[in-house]
């Protein structure tokens, strides 16, 4: 596909590799077309292809707006095939009966926990089928809890809650006899040439007869054939499991999970598919949008825009709107910003930076968003309230299958803040997300925390500087009706997001 | 009766550090207590009790069991009479608890861990007091889970005493808060949680299943004890109730209390016209009740009742606890 080099700049791993004279060119006649200059980074889950097909309209929309748009398509590397691999998983029999047990032993323990004088674990739920996780996702993103007949909320937070060595030993001995969930881990192992010992299997427990192709990590599949073969496939298992149900019951305790079923199928995928599930993806995506700007990076694309935008005349406004991803793409962009340079306008849609990452750049140098007349800063971010975060089924519109409501039931902001966010020296879970409404509640767990606070305060305590859709507005420039993560950055008449965006570049803020 | 020859142990554990933390057992051993020394004015000095002992929580255990009997056959041999040491004793327990595969009910103790159990079977316990015939009569109550856990040890109870010539004339009374394989349950109670089985009894105790003379028969305590307990989890809950009777037994008179009378609260809401037949299932007697008059106060005998609304199917109330309130 052709580029329109005058609006388009082409960005893989953080190297400009559409033509830098061309990119000059554009912004000289951008700087001499006298309009508001928009930048639009899209986010994560585009692929370059679609990024490039789409930039076309995407400009026109801006245009319309009298501005003069800049569309950087950034290769967001492995990132842009996540989505193939999640429909994979989803559909893995290890890991469809993995969330039902797991669910099964966190229920039993929240249940006997409201009550009962018992040692043990024994399931009171019912099968968590196909039927019943597509109701948690299209309800309120949880279970319901005609379902659970219980209200996990009346658990939550009590330290008490945590397994203690005999429920330990009740879900080790109900896995052990399980012999459904055995059989199917056998058969992954088989196919993953990661056959157990014969000895390893229970007499009573036949060899899975068919191999399993499984898309589960194989640091994850060796460990689980080491203990099987060290102790027996049914304890093997039975480790694994209880090391899941553990962890998502310490989230329930320390105010860190989402939900019962967003929660569990998180810790499975952590045990079992950190590498499909794109931790490292996501990782590397970041690095990208870091690479953008080192200089040991040749033909860095931010620091070409940089250049390019200390050119332009100083009256001139420029905007930086940033949906999901591409906010770190800004937030990167403000960290390698001069202290004494121009100002800068701001737009984030449904933005997935975590708060540390925001409060450490554009926080940090807040001075350099662009002010109106009355000193307010020119910062709007719009994003779901956290109703419609947890409706927004994360992986839709698979060909063939629709919208995979089993697989996980809330919004990719909240895949990024359960798994997705990592750091190299400790395992993070419940990171705080700057477009996660959840994270601004005087009840979130980590509400005092410095970073959070500082968000908080910039953005819950100013109500101009952000948008929790649906929410409308007489003004045209705070609305939005977007209810889906992908659907803030359309480009299309109705979705009052990018109206908004628009009004801004029409009437100024 | 004269409570002054009643013993009893107590026993209330609500810290487990392998198993996990309760919230009831240390309020029922509170309430057991008060209603011991208070009610039935047993003397202090006829009650043992024990509960956690932090840090280690290793006390009571089952060797603490062994101590507690061979005190009393140390105190048998001092004591003479058809039941040397007293007329009842009581063996309350709340606390985990578990069936073995064998379906052997016992009490956990807290310093058990998955690894090395310590563990005091109940009926096995029981045997050994009713055996030795220290008492002329028993009361056990055990309000612990009962769910089988194949890992569970079966655990071995060491006393083997032999039947003492009388043992067969001693009466016991048993009441366990589920089925084998079942579980027990604890609940709020206005803000204090605590054992449903044991609430239920004490209730019972108190003159909820007393009759119109102010008696508690063993068999009424046992109805009204599985009446209440359904009340409050629901019909799937049915506790294990020895009344210690045969059918030609005469009534065993447990304890003494001023007959209290549950009050059943019609409360009309959505059906606020019209007359309502109130039938008591048991004796069929029925009262119409005018629903158009507002809320109405039935004070009932405990047992299970039948409400039908105009045009509706009857629907079943059970009158146990002080105040039901029926929304219709």
């Amino acid at each position: 596909m052709e580029m329109d080099l005058d609006h388009v700049l082409d960005i893989d791993e953080g190297r400009l590799v559409s033509d830098r004279t061309a990119m000059a060119k554009a912004f000289a006649n951008a700087g001499q077309s006298g309009k508001p200059i928009i930048v639009h980074f899209h986010g994560g889950l585009v692929s370059r292809n679609s990024a490039l097909a789409g930039a076309p309209s995407m400009q026109a929309f801006y245009q319309n707006a009298n501005a003069y748009p800049f569309i950087p398509v950034w290769k967001t590397g492995p990132w842009e095939v996540a989505q193939d691999i999640w429909v994979k998983i989803a559909a893995e029999a290890l890991f469809k009966i993995l969330v039902d047990r797991v669910t099964g032993f966190v229920h039993a323990r929240m249940k006997d926990f409201l009550g009962t004088r018992s040692l043990s674990m024994e399931r009171a739920l019912g099968k968590v089928t196909d039927d019943v996780l597509a109701q948690s996702s299209t309800g309120n993103g949880d279970f319901p809890k005609e379902f659970l007949h219980l209200d996990v909320n009346s658990v939550r937070g009590d330290p008490e809650l945590e397994l203690k060595a005999f429920q330990e030993k009740s879900v080790e001995a109900a896995v052990r006899n399980d012999a459904e969930l055995n059989r199917i881990v056998d058969a992954v192992l088989q196919g993953a040439d990661l056959e157990v010992d014969p000895g390893a299997r229970s007499v009573d427990v036949a060899r899975a007869t068919v191999p399993i192709e499984s898309v589960a990590d194989r640091d994850a599949l060796l460990e689980l054939q080491g203990d099987a073969n060290a102790r027996s496939l049914g304890i093997g298992t039975a480790l694994a499991v209880v090391t899941i149900v553990s962890r998502v019951i310490k989230r329930f305790v320390h105010r860190s999970d989402h939900g019962l079923h967003a929660t569990v199928v998180e810790e499975v995928l952590r045990k079992f598919y950190l590498g499909g599930i794109g931790t490292a993806a996501w990782s590397k995506m970041k690095e990208y949008t870091q690479l953008a700007f080192l200089p040991t990076t040749l033909n860095a694309a931010g620091t070409a825009l940089m250049e390019e935008f200390k050119k332009l005349p100083p009256a001139q406004r420029i905007l930086l709107a940033g949906h999901s991803a591409g906010s770190i793409f800004i937030c990167e962009f403000f960290k390698h910003l001069d202290a004494g340079g121009r100002r800068f306008e701001v737009v984030f849609m449904a933005p997935a930076v975590t708060t540390k990452l925001f409060t450490q750049t554009v926080l940090a140098k807040q001075q350099l968003i662009a002010s109106q007349v009355g000193g307010e800063l020119k910062f709007r971010m719009f994003s779901m309230n956290d109703t419609y975060e947890c409706r927004d089924t994360l992986v839709r519109n698979v060909p063939v299958l629709g919208d995979l409501t089993w697989f996980y039931p809330r919004s990719l902001l909240y895949l990024i803040s359960g798994i997705l966010e990592q750091e190299d020296d400790k395992e993070v879970v419940d990171a705080a997300v700057l477009g996660l409404q959840r994270d601004y509640d005087p009840a979130y767990r980590s509400a005092g925390d410095a970073e959070i606070v500082a968000a908080r305060d910039f953005v819950e305590g100013h109500g101009e500087r952000r948008v929790w859709s649906v929410q409308s507005n007489a003004d045209a420039r705070f609305q939005s009706n977007s209810t889906s993560h992908g659907g803030f950055a359309a480009p299309m008449a109705g979705n009052t997001t990018m109206e908004s965006v628009a009004a801004i570049l029409k009437q100024d803020w | 009766m004269d409570t002054a020859k009643h013993y009893a142990l107590i026993v209330g554990l609500s810290q487990y550090p392998s198993v996990g933390t309760l919230k009831g057992p240390v309020n029922d051993l509170q309430d057991v207590s008060d209603w011991l020394t208070k009610e039935l004015m047993v003397p202090e000095a006829n009650i043992t009790r024990w509960t956690d002992t932090p840090k280690l929580f290793r006390r009571p255990s089952a060797d603490d069991f062994y101590d507690w009997i061979l005190d009393w056959v140390e105190k048998a041999k001092q004591a003479t009479g058809t039941f040397p040491l007293g007329d009842r004793l009581y063996v309350y327990y709340a606390g985990h608890g578990y069936n073995a595969t064998t379906g052997q009910q016992s009490m956990i103790m807290p310093r058990s861990t998955p690894e090395t159990w310590n563990v005091v079977p109940m009926v096995p316990l029981r045997e050994s007091l009713r055996l030795r015939a220290h008492f002329q009569e028993v009361v056990v109550i055990f309000d612990a889970c009962r769910d089988t856990l194949g890992y569970g040890v079966d655990a071995v109870w060491l006393d083997q005493p032999q039947a003492a010539l009388n043992s067969n004339q001693v009466r016991v009374f048993s009441a366990f808060a589920s089925k084998t394989g079942k579980k027990a349950k604890e609940v709020d109670f206005n803000g204090r949680w605590a054992g449903v089985l044991t609430q239920a009894f004490l209730a019972g105790a108190k003159g909820y299943a007393a009759d119109e003379n102010g008696v508690v028969y063993a068999n009424a305590m046992k109805r009204f004890v599985i009446a209440a307990v359904k009340d409050q989890l629901g019909i799937d809950y049915e506790p294990d109730i020895d009344d210690g009777s045969d059918p030609n037994d005469p009534p065993w008179p447990l304890f003494q209390a001023a007959r209290k009378l549950p009050r059943i609260v019609i409360q009309p809401v959505t059906v606020t016209s019209g007359k309502a037949a109130f039938r008591q299932i048991l004796t069929g007697d029925t009262v119409e009740i005018d629903l158009a008059a507002g809320t109405q106060v039935k004070e009932v005998p405990y047992g299970y009742y039948g409400l039908t609304l105009p045009g509706q199917a009857e629907q079943k109330i059970i009158a146990a606890w002080e105040e039901k309130v029926v929304q219709v």
